[in-house]
């Protein structure tokens, strides 16, 4: 029986994601709680710091924080565990033929799982007891998690690629995204930022992909949804291009420095 | 070749040329690269890796029964010419064009989960070795049996030890015929006693497979299977015929070209 590509790359997806899931969470149920846990807990900090300590002024502070720092947490997760996949699964990409980037997409959907666990449990609350509250533009939600989920899966195999060349990359990624953090507006809005410095916040390919989703939650503080995912269509398209282009570049090479 | 029809070809490779840049093997870390960059700027951006060939225009054609034994020293281009018929690795030049399905095994050693168990590795690993067709559970429970793995099969694939894992994949890989097989030295690894059993088995599969190639340094085993050999040197054919002929050719060759590239 032939089954069409797609198919194959989203069956071997799923079943490597499902296996890995299971494989996780036997060791440990804990380990399961820490996922949800873990941006809970960054959640509730920085709120509080921000909020409270640093008292920064700003209506439905805590929606708009959720709406920055959850897909942060998503996208930067994603591309870290994106980084080893390919090395980590060596032998196994080495002994038959597996498209190696269905190892990506596998932990890029594991990763999504996760997100939209948190995304229930974290944002529904938040948006509850905002002020804005519920709106009919967060039916247009689904529609954002695509440019967030095109960035997260293109720099997460444009990464996993770069480190069976530089093995050393996991390293520097977690130094570039301490830094990203701040230059990204996710516990500040972009307003904060004086003109002269805001060339350099529109670089970021991060700020774009989670943008959209962010105005859905909240369309009363920030710019209309749509235009702003446009933007990070365009944006998340070009990334993909790049990661596309980098994998045919080297996927020959592949096999003999993994 | 074999006397056979052009309605008989299962495979043909026209003219594949494969080639790697050296380069990878200068720096291996972001941080060498930059300060590489920072103390020979000139060299890091204008100086092109040296190129390596591998494969210098290899055509192929492959009939419906032959059991092909490809040969060659180590570096001849053997498990880069078995990539790219299995569609793993893209040629710079050349194409593949097939009718079946091809399946390929380089190693026995793929742990997938190790914190899962054999069993459950076994069924995933079915489900992405045999990737465009489904394997009935059963099939995969059979292998198991075969392994002989007992009580092993639920404990985590991780307690296993190389022998064991080399049992697992084998008793697996050899359940469903292939149209168009590759077997690339995976017999080593297994014990003598499973080798001989797995031996008989993968003969099965290989008699039910369309059509078979067999990467060894064993003659005997070449012999025993084969009703085609093919001699790779430095990225070409240069012998194609039956085997004891073509086993001769490889002997009296190849001695000493290791490493003349």
């Amino acid at each position: 029986m032939q089954i069409s590509n797609w198919e194959l790359w989203w069956r071997q997806s799923l079943d490597l994601t499902i296996a890995s899931m299971k494989s996780r969470y036997r060791k440990t149920f804990a380990g399961f709680l820490w996922v949800l846990l873990n941006p809970i807990i960054m959640f509730g900090v920085q709120a509080l710091v921000f909020k409270k300590f640093l008292r920064l002024e700003m209506s439905d502070y805590y929606l708009f924080l959720a709406g920055g720092l959850i897909p942060w947490i998503f996208l930067t997760q994603t591309i870290q565990m994106g980084t080893g996949v390919l090395l980590s699964n060596a032998t196994l990409l080495r002994s038959f033929r597996l498209h190696p980037l269905i190892l990506v997409a596998s932990s890029v959907l594991d990763n999504f799982i996760n997100f939209t666990l948190t995304l229930l449990i974290v944002v529904t609350p938040v948006i509850l007891l905002s002020d804005t509250g519920t709106n009919w533009t967060l039916l247009w939600t689904p529609l954002t998690l695509l440019p967030l989920l095109l960035t997260a899966a293109s720099l997460a195999t444009l990464m996993a690629v770069v480190n069976v060349f530089y093995r050393d990359a996991s390293f520097v990624l977690s130094f570039v995204f301490s830094i990203l953090f701040f230059l990204t507006p996710i516990f500040y809005p972009i307003s904060y930022v004086p003109e002269e410095y805001r060339w350099m916040i529109e670089l970021n390919p991060f700020l774009h992909a989670l943008e959209p989703f962010r105005a859905t939650l909240n369309p009363a503080s920030s710019l209309p949804w749509f235009p702003l995912w446009l933007k990070a269509m365009g944006w998340s398209t070009g990334t993909a291009l790049l990661a596309i282009f980098y994998w045919r570049k080297k996927r020959n090479e592949l096999f003999i420095a993994i | 070749m074999n006397s056979s029809s052009q309605s008989n070809v299962l495979l043909e490779a026209q003219n594949l040329h494969l080639e790697f840049p050296v380069r990878l093997y200068a720096h291996t870390g972001l941080r060498d690269s930059f300060v590489n960059a920072l103390r020979n700027p000139w060299d890091f951006i204008m100086k092109s890796p040296e190129i390596l060939p591998v494969l210098r225009g290899v055509n192929l054609k492959l009939y419906k029964g032959d059991r092909v034994g490809l040969l060659g020293v180590n570096g001849a281009g053997k498990t880069s010419l078995c990539r790219i018929l299995s569609g793993m690795v893209q040629p710079q030049l050349g194409s593949v064009t097939t009718t079946g399905t091809v399946e390929a095994i380089f190693d026995v050693g793929t742990g997938i989960m190790p914190e899962l168990t054999g069993r459950e590795n076994a069924h995933l690993l079915a489900r992405l070795f045999y990737n465009s067709r489904s394997v009935p559970k059963e099939e995969v429970e059979e292998a198991l049996n075969f392994s002989e793995l007992g009580p092993f099969l639920d404990m985590p694939y991780k307690s296993y030890s190389r022998g064991m894992q080399a049992r697992l994949v084998l008793s697996l890989v050899s359940t469903t015929p292939s149209q168009v097989l590759i077997l690339d030295e995976v017999f080593d690894g297994a014990d003598v006693f499973f080798r001989e059993k797995i031996a008989a088995r993968m003969m099965k599969k290989i008699e039910k497979s369309e059509a078979v190639i067999f990467v060894s340094h064993g003659p005997e085993q070449i012999l025993q299977l084969c009703n085609r050999v093919i001699v790779l040197s430095m990225g070409q054919i240069v012998f194609d015929g039956p085997p004891q002929e073509g086993i001769n050719h490889y002997l009296n060759n190849s001695s000493n070209s290791f490493g003349k590239h």
